[in-house]
């Protein structure tokens, strides 16, 4: 019956309680309207239709049905796919890489972590206006370099082959300064004990690296590994700036389509039953990211 | 086979530590080239732009570009909204989240740890994606083309209370005993004995706050439909719709809309690096 007392003096809380309830409050007020309320209300208008000015039509899951038959909701989706392939393994590598040297880097260290995480933290819209500069056919500096070269220019955000490509240049450009400093701090964490002792038994450096610090940096690449994918179906500013979705849809990612369907065409309840569907694909992700942490 | 050469073990070493060393600077340089490029480009005439072979140092250093492009795009303008826009979210959410987090960590209550765990699943899903249904949302509140429309979505983040939570429970609670039995009020006692103690938390949120809301352009672009108050991001990125070949004013324009950035950067860039990777592993 202890069990009773206990839960009844937790109902009741100390006397101090209630201005606990009254500062949680405010902050609350905000989550629960502004952040979570909308994930109930996308959930409900996707099954309406609604143009956002007139009154909305209940159509049942027809919104779900076309977008599962919708072409361009595929091509989106492809999209964001070939961009992840070709940033993902990109950035990793890279940022793993430096993090190894500048680990072993005492001079201009902080210089390194500084300059390598810069791009981070400028606004990704003003910084994509140097790069539509830098792939300017005429002006850009990969053009200029590559006529010092005594190549052709490359018309790379006007090709539908190689727009993609060079969208993910700018995304790994972005993000190796910030993984890096991530597995930075992932090697501080191997006792560098372990590694005394492997050096001391005659391991060479690639051995150290393969053996050791591979496998204990484990679950900092998995991090890494799952945000990045869930930070893949977010892309926006960089195609509204650069491309918006061109040539001929070949850069259009899903979070741009939908809001080209909710704003620009005013299909709203079809917009919306998009967003469900990517809601429940990072949720998978991320559950899925957590199932295998709590294995390990 | 290292035992062997034991003589040159240490040139060998220094070899390498120099060959590592100068890897690092190549590849920060090349890093950093698209800003340097653009920083050079900023001072350059519309034919020098144009002008092939490129010079890093301009042959004639057009400085009447910063004017034009002050002239040209109501700059100044965006810097004023977009900085009242950050540092409104950053005060008020700065207040919102640590009085959050602090009724998480040190009051008792029915229902806390339910509540914690609804925000930390509010956590996990990014604004970006709500973006479309927060706007309507907003709408219903009819705070749309209002900055405070902009904000308040953003007034108290799951992620600072997450950080200001933990930063708060390494705080023993004598101390906020002592400064009960002392006739201390609970706000008093949380503006003048926790507050300070959290303070490189706060730093670090008040930081992150500040880039991600001054970094935003989809927000924006969905709750703001008067130019005069445009953000930077939206102003620049619509602008650039009109004025597409005139680099001549795009090049200034853009080093004056990361200037400020760069420049807090340079100088608290340790506070910088912990905060954004704090959030961005949590977020």
């Amino acid at each position: 019956m202890g069990k009773g007392v206990r839960k009844r003096k937790y109902i009741l809380g100390d006397r101090y309680s209630k201005y606990g309830v009254l500062m949680i409050l405010p902050a609350l007020i905000v989550l629960f309207i502004f952040r979570l309320y909308p994930i109930i209300s996308a959930i409900q208008t996707s099954f309406f239709s609604w143009n956002l000015i007139g009154s909305k039509n209940f159509v049942g899951i027809s919104n779900f049905l076309r977008l599962f038959s919708d072409r361009h909701f595929y091509q989106a989706f492809g999209v964001s796919l070939y961009y992840a392939v070709l940033t993902i393994p990109a950035v990793i590598i890279i940022s793993l890489v430096l993090a190894v040297l500048v680990d072993r880097v005492v001079f201009l260290r902080g210089f390194f972590r500084a300059a390598y995480f810069a791009p981070f933290i400028l606004c990704l819209a003003v910084v994509s206006i140097i790069w539509k500069a830098m792939y300017h056919p005429g002006i850009g500096l990969l053009g200029m370099s590559l006529r010092a070269l005594g190549r052709e220019p490359l018309h790379i955000l006007t090709s539908d082959r190689l727009v993609v490509p060079g969208l993910a240049l700018i995304g790994i450009w972005r993000y190796i300064g910030f993984y890096m400093i991530i597995f930075l701090a992932g090697l501080q964490i191997i006792p560098s004990s372990t590694l005394e002792a492997a050096r001391m038994d005659g391991a060479s450096s690639r051995q150290i690296f393969f053996k050791i610090t591979l496998p204990l940096l484990k679950p900092t690449l998995f991090m890494v590994l799952v945000l990045a994918t869930i930070r893949n179906f977010q892309i926006f500013s960089m195609i509204f700036v650069i491309t918006k979705g061109g040539p001929a849809d070949a850069s259009r990612t899903i979070v741009y389509y939908i809001w080209e369907k909710g704003f620009n065409e005013l299909e709203m309840g079809y917009a919306l039953s998009m967003t469900v569907v990517l809601l429940v694909i990072l949720l998978v992700t991320s559950r899925t990211y957590q199932l295998f942490l709590e294995r390990d | 086979m290292e035992k062997r050469f034991s003589l040159s073990d240490k040139t060998k070493k220094i070899c390498l530590k120099g060959v590592v060393f100068a890897a690092l600077l190549v590849g920060a340089i090349v890093i950093i080239l698209p800003l340097l490029w653009a920083f050079s480009s900023s001072f350059k005439t519309y034919a020098e732009i144009y002008s092939y072979p490129m010079h890093w140092i301009p042959q004639n250093i057009a400085w009447e570009n910063y004017p034009n492009a002050l002239k040209s795009f109501p700059l100044l303008r965006y810097l004023l909204n977009s900085t009242l826009v950050a540092s409104g979210v950053v005060a008020f959410n700065l207040l919102l989240s640590s009085l959050a987090a602090y009724s998480l960590s040190k009051y008792r209550y029915l229902g806390r740890n339910v509540l914690f765990i609804i925000i930390l699943g509010i956590m996990i899903i990014p604004r970006q994606v709500l973006a479309v249904p927060s706007f309507l949302v907003v709408k219903q509140f009819g705070l749309i083309n209002r900055y405070f429309g902009l904000m308040v979505p953003v007034l108290a983040a799951p992620i600072a209370i997450f950080i200001l939570r933990q930063a708060m429970l390494a705080i023993p609670d004598e101390l906020i005993d002592a400064a009960r039995i002392d006739g201390s009020g609970e706000l008093r006692t949380f503006f003048t004995v926790i507050l300070p103690l959290t303070k490189p938390a706060l730093i670090a949120m008040a930081i992150v706050m500040y880039i991600f809301t001054w970094n935003e352009l989809l927000w924006p672009l969905l709750v703001l439909g008067d130019p005069q108050k445009y953000t930077m991001p939206l102003g620049l990125s619509l602008l650039l719709d009109i004025y597409v070949e005139d680099f001549q004013l795009l090049f200034p324009a853009v080093i004056i809309a990361i200037a400020p950035t760069l420049i807090a950067y340079l100088f608290l860039q340790r506070h910088f690096i912990k905060g954004l990777v704090l959030s961005g592993i949590k977020g």
